[in-house]
């Protein structure tokens, strides 16, 4: 029996406004958790093709969570920016009292060639998908390790596990996502800390509902089938005959629920981890 | 064997170790040869080179009968990795391969990390790496040939405890590389990730490193560490010579590896062995 539980723990949720984040922050809660949202970043001029979760969502989810018997707070923060982790590291931990378990599921994705590349998409992609975790892990790591049984759980990317056309940002990024959670796995067991990464493959969320991205799996695995009109069907037609699964998306939940199991495992075991949750496609990793 | 005769080498980091090493290698087999350094010393990092050094990777390049230039350039500003380019461009006409090699090592568990050894040494060995890497790009793309070579680690395959940001930084290398090389593979060009293990250079005999592997003493020396460094892999090597090291490079950007791409060759007396893939 798990005789460890996520209720009574308080865990921080990067990225928890909507999406995927969303999703974990509501599982948290449901389990009885104490949640703190860290998302809404002032960030209006991103090289993004998506808009960002807005202060208004954030507010109405952590509103939603309060709803389910929890406390439940939202810190409205960048995670490129040290200064404002640092802040909302202290602010939740004022509000909630600790920090036991800490999910990094903000992140960011274009989808362009390293030729047309800009240094903005570079920097966006990397700071905030590897960067922004560092930040949070080094600044919640002394709270995680007065917790004595601190979880950390990084949602990186499938494209961590491989090469990906037209996401070598992304894609180095989530690498190097997994460089650094094993190599705090084994600095910081001593402190009874488990750091796991989840690998996803693509979800139905705002990343992927993106004229870009839809080019990207029309093109198919080597980039180079010929694109005219990017669209939703055909991009979804693509995907479906690429996974192994054979359905179009990694399940949102079923996602939300590979982070919830390493967040609620009672011992070391699974520390160092990386579990893919990417419709099939792990199937194709060397290991 | 002269068989990089009328090509053109660049080749990052080249002041001093493995740069420098790479860079008369390809001088020997016929090779012109243009070579940057940052040239200036990082507080968080052993010994960085001089540009006095960097002369000196030139004069000895020349020594050899091999034409080079040596230019100061920081892998991290885009600026500078262009003027690069340009400069191979505009002294030889073309570039055939590009070694993004620039990378420097600085230790401590994440929890005693000062926030500037985490950032300089990502920001160098990833980003410098993609940032250098992204500026020859397209007149590798324009001439429909190339070759890339990125060094990586054999700690970009493990967790490396007291070298998260080094590990963190060439695990990237290796996504990024294997991006590139699906990217780049339908115009001829080539591009790999090379993972070795300690070479011995400034980067691996230094106090810093030597007490990273003899935390238990003082004061340790390279005799104390040895057998530390060499228990790390199978063939209980302590370190690489820089032969070794730039006889690996050579070869991915020999012809003899044409369709060799999206690679991370291991040169790591077998370290790699009890890695996953």
């Amino acid at each position: 029996m798990n005789e460890y539980s996520v209720a009574g723990r308080v865990a921080v949720v990067t990225g928890g406004a909507r999406g995927l984040g969303k999703s974990i922050a509501t599982a948290l809660a449901a389990a009885g958790a104490d949640v703190a949202v860290w998302d809404g970043p002032d960030w209006s001029d991103a090289p993004l093709a998506y808009s960002l979760a807005s202060k208004a969502e954030l507010d109405e989810t952590v509103a939603e969570l309060g709803g389910l018997g929890v406390r439940a707070v939202g810190e409205s923060v960048d995670v490129r920016d040290l200064d404002q982790v640092v802040q909302a590291t202290a602010a939740t931990v004022a509000q909630l009292g600790r920090i036991d378990i800490l999910v990094c599921a903000a992140g960011v994705r274009s989808c362009v060639p390293a030729s047309a590349m800009t240094d903005d998409q570079w920097n966006s992609v990397v700071e905030t998908n590897l960067h922004g975790t560092y930040h949070a892990i080094k600044s919640a790591l002394p709270h995680l390790t007065a917790s004595g049984a601190g979880r950390i759980v990084v949602v990186a990317a499938e494209e961590g596990r491989r090469g990906a056309a037209s996401l070598s940002h992304y894609s180095a990024a989530a690498w190097a996502q997994i460089g650094l959670v094993k190599s705090i796995a084994v600095e910081s067991a001593e402190a009874g800390i488990a750091a796991s990464v989840v690998c996803p493959g693509p979800m139905d969320t705002a990343m992927s509902r993106t004229e870009e991205f839809w080019a990207l799996a029309q093109a198919g695995r080597d980039g180079v089938v010929p694109v005219t009109v990017p669209n939703q069907a055909d991009a979804e037609h693509a995907l479906r005959v690429r996974h192994p699964s054979n359905t179009t998306y990694a399940a949102v939940d079923a996602v939300r629920d590979a982070v919830l199991f390493l967040a609620g495992q009672p011992g070391l075991d699974l520390t160092g981890a990386v579990l893919d949750v990417s419709a099939g496609l792990a199937s194709m990793n060397t290991a | 064997m002269r068989d990089f005769e009328n090509q053109v080498v660049v080749i990052t980091g080249a002041g001093k170790g493995q740069g420098r090493s790479h860079a008369l290698a390809f001088a020997q087999r016929g090779a012109s040869v243009v070579v940057c350094d940052i040239g200036e010393q990082l507080p968080c990092a052993s010994a960085m080179a001089t540009m006095e050094q960097l002369e000196e990777t030139v004069r000895l390049v020349e020594s050899v009968g091999a034409e080079c230039v040596g230019i100061q350039a920081d892998t991290r500003s885009t600026a500078d990795m262009k003027r690069l380019v340009d400069t191979a461009i505009d002294r030889f006409g073309k570039i055939d391969v590009f070694v993004a090699n620039a990378g420097i090592a600085a230790f401590g568990p994440v929890s005693e990390m000062p926030y500037d050894v985490w950032r300089d040494v990502v920001d160098i060995n990833l980003g410098g790496v993609a940032t250098s890497i992204r500026a020859v790009v397209p007149h590798l793309i324009e001439r429909g040939a190339g070759r890339i070579v990125a060094t990586s680690s054999a700690v970009g395959r493990e967790g490396g405890p007291n070298n998260a940001n080094y590990a963190a930084s060439k695990w990237g290398v290796i996504g990024f590389v294997k991006s590139l090389a699906i990217e780049l593979a339908p115009h001829g060009i080539t591009v790999n990730a090379f993972s070795p293990m300690s070479v011995s250079t400034d980067m691996c005999h230094n106090q810093l490193t030597y007490g990273l592997f003899r935390p238990d003493l003082d004061e340790p020396t390279r005799d104390d560490v040895k057998d530390t460094f060499a228990g790390l892999n199978p063939m209980r090597v302590p370190w690489l010579e820089l032969s070794d090291a730039s006889e690996a490079v050579l070869f991915l950007a020999s012809s003899s590896a044409r369709y060799i791409t999206g690679a991370a060759l291991d040169v790591a007396g077998g370290w790699n062995a009890f890695h996953s893939a």
